[in-house]
Parts: structure tokens; sequence; C-alpha cells
């Protein structure tokens, strides 16, 4: 919104932001929160590999998100635009009533799409040590020495997640559809 | 080469399914997280 509305300042952090998110890797952010902040802020030596995930996860991914929202709402038609402001709306009823609710239809089957990416990323959590699907998978292919079965397992676990997700995704977008269907 | 070993395969099944809920929640908190972020800068 900031990008779209062109706010000065929070316009260029904003491009910053997402510059950073974007243009480096997530397994190096994690490692950025998880091994580098505790040097810098002391309170953060107390924070977990669980929360230093969901804060990667949420910094990396709100950055993708903030472009395909900032994408649907200039997809949304001028004229539509012009004709709110014509009748006297303010910016704020404009975006709530006009903008807002079009664009949506358009974001989410992109934000389910990063909702999707964001469960195969929290694999990388087993990189600072938690022990999610990935973390167990690698400790009892360690023990059993069966990593091809091991691991192959854990792919069609994801695989199956990813699906189901997918299945819903199509149905939520038939769902949003059904007004603009002739 | 060596046959799969299935019995293998599916006794891990249910130990993968019993940390399917923290994966689900990790992803849910940083979606929702997103989305609060996002609305707060907004």
């Amino acid at each position: 919104m900031i990008r779209v509305l062109r706010i000065p300042g929070l316009n260029a952090a904003t491009m910053l932001f997402i510059s950073f998110f974007r243009g480096t890797p997530l397994l190096v952010q994690l490692f950025l929160f998880y091994y580098g902040l505790p040097q810098l802020l002391a309170f953060l030596t107390q924070i977990n590999g669980i929360t230093a995930t969901i804060m990667g996860l949420t910094l990396h991914f709100s950055a993708y998100m903030a472009e395909s929202i900032r994408a649907a709402i200039v997809g949304v038609d001028r004229s539509q635009t012009e004709a709110a402001l014509s009748i006297g709306m303010t910016n704020g009823q404009l975006m709530r009533r006009i903008v807002l609710p079009q664009a949506t239809r358009v974001a989410v089957p992109t934000l389910m799409n990063y909702f999707i990416d964001m469960i195969k990323a929290t694999s990388l959590a087993f990189t600072l040590g938690v022990t999610e699907l990935m973390g167990a998978t690698q400790k009892e292919a360690a023990g059993s020495f069966l990593y091809f079965e091991a691991f192959l397992t854990v792919a069609v676990v994801y695989w199956i997640i990813v699906e189901l997700l997918a299945w819903g995704q199509r149905r939520l977008e038939t769902r949003l559809n059904k007004a603009y269907r002739r | 080469m060596n046959v799969l070993d299935f019995d293998y395969m599916l006794g891990l099944v249910p130990i993968l399914l019993s940390y399917l809920p923290l994966t689900l929640e990790m992803a849910a908190a940083g979606m929702a997280l997103a989305s609060c972020w996002l609305a707060a800068w907004r």
C-alpha cells in the first residue's frame, strides 16, 4: 500500500526491505536471525529455533506477499477508482469498498501459493536444530541407514500435504470467481 | 540394486505425521504474522 500510495521515506524503506528479503536466500536469513542477531541484541539469546523460523518465514514471505498484493491493487481497473472518487469517496472508503474486495480475488491464489511454499520452507528449520518433519526424518535415517527410503517417505508426505492444499486452493478460487462467471 | 524397504517406509509414516502439526503451525504462524505485518505496514 505504501508503494501504491508512494508515501515518501516509507516508500524507500519498503523498497529496501523488499529488496533485501527477496534478494537473499531464506537459509541465510534464518541463520542471521538465529545465530547473528543474538550477538547484537542480548535479549534474543533466548530465541529458540521455532521462533527464529517463524520470524524468518514471516519477513521473507511478507516481502513477496507485499509485491503480489501491490500487483493485485494496481490491477484493479482505474475507471473504478475514478468513479468512486467522483461520487465523493475518501481514499480509505475507496480502498475498503472498491479496491480491496476486487484485489483479494486476484491475490488469494498467489497468497495460497506462498503458503504452500512456506510449508515446504519449514524444512529449513531443521538446520536450526528444530525437530520437525525433515529433522525427524534425518534422525530416523541416521539410525537405520535407510536414507533413500526415509527421504522418499518424507518427500511423499510433503507432496500429499501440498496436493491437499492445492485442491483446497482450487475450490477457494472457484468460489471466489463464482460472481464473475457467465 | 537393492529393493526398497516398504515396511520401514510404512512404519516411518506415523512417526513423521506426528511432526506434521509443528510444520503446519510454523507455516500458519508465518502466514498470519506476515499478513498482520503487511496490514500494520499499511
